[in-house]
């Protein structure tokens, strides 16, 4: 198994990112002069975009400004009790704010009411601050909540508070429109222009410059995935790429997460009817196809819950994060052929079936079904990438 | 419509096993809770987080007039409800302070209300309101000082619909906040009521001073609440939600008799929005034109917002339920139905009545067929969908 590696920020490797950078400069810039800065900011994105380090930006531009901030990530608090990890989070909002680390109360509620006035008191008569809360929409939902009511929405009407989300996953539905409808989202995307692809590898891989074009036709513009291509190269560089846009899954889960992913590449969305089908020819294994619906669901629940597919509202079924399925199903047609054009075949033939099985939905079937048949008649030349959507 | 095959008709809906059994389908499904089972808006916990149309709710939401047409059951009460709701997150006074305002036509004894008459009302109604919401939040009370403590007693006694002292030993003889709730405004929950000990603190502290006062002109009275919401407890705003008019004999039947009754508050609510109370409207759908006629100024394209169902929207009424409910893990009833259905949601819509109450009631009835024919467990399929839409049709015709 290949060790993925990420590259950690640093300044003088980061790329384009302007538009974004004003509109947060600005707005900590109003909170420092006293101007109306508050309000929420949402950044979503997917995997590999660059919202880590559009974040890592900001905060070092923050620090230099001196802007006050509080910064939470909600990935120290996977699987803890909700009420504690709530709590805890308010004391650290407070002893970030120079309030009292204990006695704050017995209850959220308490807590909650006596951090106000602690804020109220003194930072937000002077200055105001901005607090960051990372991985929100990669948490328990039973702890958002409790986040919302007992911190979030007090401090999202705060005039001299900035709030700012960021996640990937599911989007959580607050109940308070500061939060919600009125938040402001700002979605990071991948490098549109193949010059910024140029400039962040003449950063971060130089040696990988003349690949550019090729890299960014892969990547469609995914910095992670620029990065980690340009490390190995087009030619051997796929395995490695898929292995480091996964690195974020425990090790123990990896391998079969892995093997998931590439079995389901091939579909443009999927669910747990047609998971079976994939596996069985994935693994050779034609037991895969007597599974129970709960059996395919356990697959597609663990896709899910490491963010590397989510519910599309438009088809309204799975979707393989486009990335992640992107450079998965060129690993395949690279360096798996064969296996690829199996799972091409095998698809091919269960929306054909479900052509002549359901009268009902036979466009939709008869869609994918075509689809499939015109990736098995591409020249192995022909990116899937450029051709399939 | 649907396509051919034995038709199998379902027994009769909303006895305790037919609920049974969708409870163990929905959990087999993945669901966390059912989001089908509540059709009053006014008793959903979840109402805020699964509202559609979020266009309409933030439109409503701010520091303006706003005026919403729509039709009977188009979701006014649901709206006007999220909007409340979203006011009373956390536990402090930062946030916009809500008056439901249903016009109390029994009481006025007639259906053409004056503005003494509307302020005397709104006056109760805001008074109702900050009972309940100090009875939950016992500290905006012991934070003020004495004075103003007296001010806010002074305002119970002038315009709660009872005397506060009766109120405080109902509350006294439970210890629980359900009392006075249930007696004032069931549909008033606020998380976090306080423990008994402290709302026993409050009754006593309520309890305190003269207990006999002159009562005010019915625009005193609304000045002192206003100034009480806005200078005392130091709300920012005030959102006057007024909402009922379908509901109503008064003005259920005829357009121009909700225009009528409105025709003297109206003309104020400009120079309210000055002094940061904020009118929100909920009107019938027939009225609009009315409005627009009588009072042209007043009613802004901007402000105005109109809910209109297409099969769209009210499928969406179901997809959005059932995100909420699977904790964002799927959002349409697709993921759990056979290959055999597609957009299980607009195949629904299009059966109905365009209101999100029908369309509850329909797939609550696809599930009930589905745990009939099936059991709890497997995929929606056509027989399904089929057999519902012919109970629901059957259904409605018995209900004329």
């Amino acid at each position: 198994m290949i060790n993925a590696t990420q590259l950690n920020y640093s300044p003088d490797k980061f790329v384009d990112r302007e538009e974004e950078l004003t509109e947060l400069e600005q707005r900590a810039r109003a909170l420092l002069e006293g101007r109306n800065g508050h309000g929420v900011l949402i950044f979503i994105g997917e995997r590999g975009v660059g919202k880590t380090w559009l974040r890592a930006h900001w905060r070092e531009q923050l620090r230099r400004q001196k802007v006050p901030m509080v910064w939470i990530d909600l990935r120290e608090y996977t699987g803890k009790d909700p009420t504690w990890a709530v709590a805890d989070i308010i004391r650290k909002v407070s002893t970030a704010t120079k309030g009292p680390d204990e006695g704050l109360g017995a209850d959220l509620a308490e807590m909650s009411r006596n951090l106000f006035a602690h804020l109220r008191k003194t930072l937000l008569q002077e200055k105001g601050f901005i607090l960051f809360i990372d991985h929100v929409y990669e948490s328990e939902w039973a702890m958002l909540p409790l986040l919302e009511d007992y911190l979030l929405a007090p401090l999202s009407v705060e005039p001299r508070v900035l709030i700012a989300l960021a996640g990937r996953g599911r989007l959580y539905p607050w109940k308070t429109p500061e939060l919600g409808v009125k938040a402001n989202l700002i979605e990071v995307k991948p490098f549109s222009d193949l010059r910024f692809t140029q400039w962040q590898l003449e950063r971060q891989a130089p040696q990988a410059v003349g690949e550019a074009p090729e890299i960014h036709t892969i990547t469609r513009g995914n910095p992670l995935a620029n990065y980690l291509l340009a490390l190995r190269g087009v030619n051997t560089g796929l395995d490695w790429s898929l292995e480091g846009l996964l690195a974020t899954i425990p090790e123990d889960h990896r391998r079969k997460v892995r093997e998931y992913v590439e079995a389901l590449c091939v579909l443009r969305d999927f669910d747990e009817e047609r998971i079976p089908a994939m596996l069985a020819i994935y693994y050779d294994d034609p037991s895969y196809q007597n599974w129970m619906y709960a059996q395919a669901r356990r697959i597609r629940e663990e896709l899910v819950r490491w963010a590397l597919a989510h519910w599309d509202t438009e088809k309204r079924s799975y979707v393989l994060d486009r990335i992640i399925r992107d450079i998965a199903e060129q690993f395949l047609r690279q360096q798996r052929p064969d296996k690829w054009e199996a799972l091409q075949k095998a698809a091919f033939n269960l929306y054909t079936r479900w052509t002549q099985e359901y009268p009902r939905t036979r466009e939709r079937w008869q869609q994918e079904a075509k689809y499939h048949q015109q990736q098995l008649q591409m020249t192995p030349d022909q990116s899937p990438v450029e051709k399939r959507d | 419509m649907f396509g051919a095959g034995p038709l199998v008709f379902c027994s009769h809906n909303g006895n305790s096993a037919s609920a049974d059994g969708v409870a163990a389908w929905l959990e087999w499904a993945g669901f966390r809770f059912d989001p089908f089972a509540v059709l009053d808006a006014a008793l959903d916990p979840h109402l805020s987080e699964y509202l559609v149309g979020h266009e309409v709710f933030a439109q409503i939401w701010g520091d303006h007039i706003s005026w919403v047409f729509a039709p009977p059951g188009g979701g006014k009460t649901s709206l006007r409800i999220s909007v409340s709701r979203a006011c009373w997150i956390g536990q402090e006074t930062n946030r916009p302070f809500p008056i439901p305002y249903t016009p109390p036509f029994l009481s006025w004894g007639n259906a053409s209300p004056s503005l003494e008459d509307h302020l005397g009302a709104l006056a109760q109604a805001a008074a109702i309101t900050l009972f309940l919401a100090t009875a939950y939040r016992p500290h905006w009370f012991f934070r003020l000082d004495k004075h103003r403590q007296q001010e806010v007693r002074n305002a119970f006694h002038q315009n709660l619909p009872g005397p506060l002292p009766y109120y405080l030993e109902r509350c006294r003889q439970t210890g629980n906040v359900d009392t006075l709730r249930r007696a004032l405004d069931p549909s008033f929950i606020l998380r976090d009521p306080p423990k008994s000990v402290t709302l026993l603190e409050w009754c006593d502290a309520l309890d305190k001073g003269p207990n006999s006062f002159s009562p005010l002109s019915p625009p005193d009275r609304w000045h002192q609440m206003r100034t009480l919401l806005l200078d005392v407890l130091e709300f920012p705003v005030v959102y006057i939600l007024a909402d009922g008019f379908d509901g109503a004999p008064e003005t259920a039947e005829n357009p121009l008799s909700v225009v009528n009754c409105l025709a003297s508050l109206i003309p104020h609510a400009e120079r309210w929005a000055d002094e940061r109370v904020f009118l929100k409207a909920f009107l019938p759908a027939d009225t609009p034109n009315l409005f627009e006629k009588k009072f042209p100024q007043l009613i802004a394209p901007a402000y105005v917002s109109t809910v209109n169902w297409t099969p769209a929207l009210l499928a969406e009424v179901i997809r959005r339920r059932v995100y909420v409910a699977t904790e964002g893990a799927f959002g349409s009833l697709d993921a759990i139905s056979s290959p055999a259905l597609r957009d299980v949601e607009t195949l629904l819509a299009k059966v109905v009545p365009p209101v999100p109450r029908e369309m509850l009631v329909l797939t609550r009835q696809v599930l009930e067929c589905h745990t009939q024919l099936h059991g709890t467990s497997g995929l929606i399929d056509e027989r399904d969908v089929e057999s519902a839409v012919e109970k629901y049709k059957k259904d409605t015709h018995k209900r004329g």
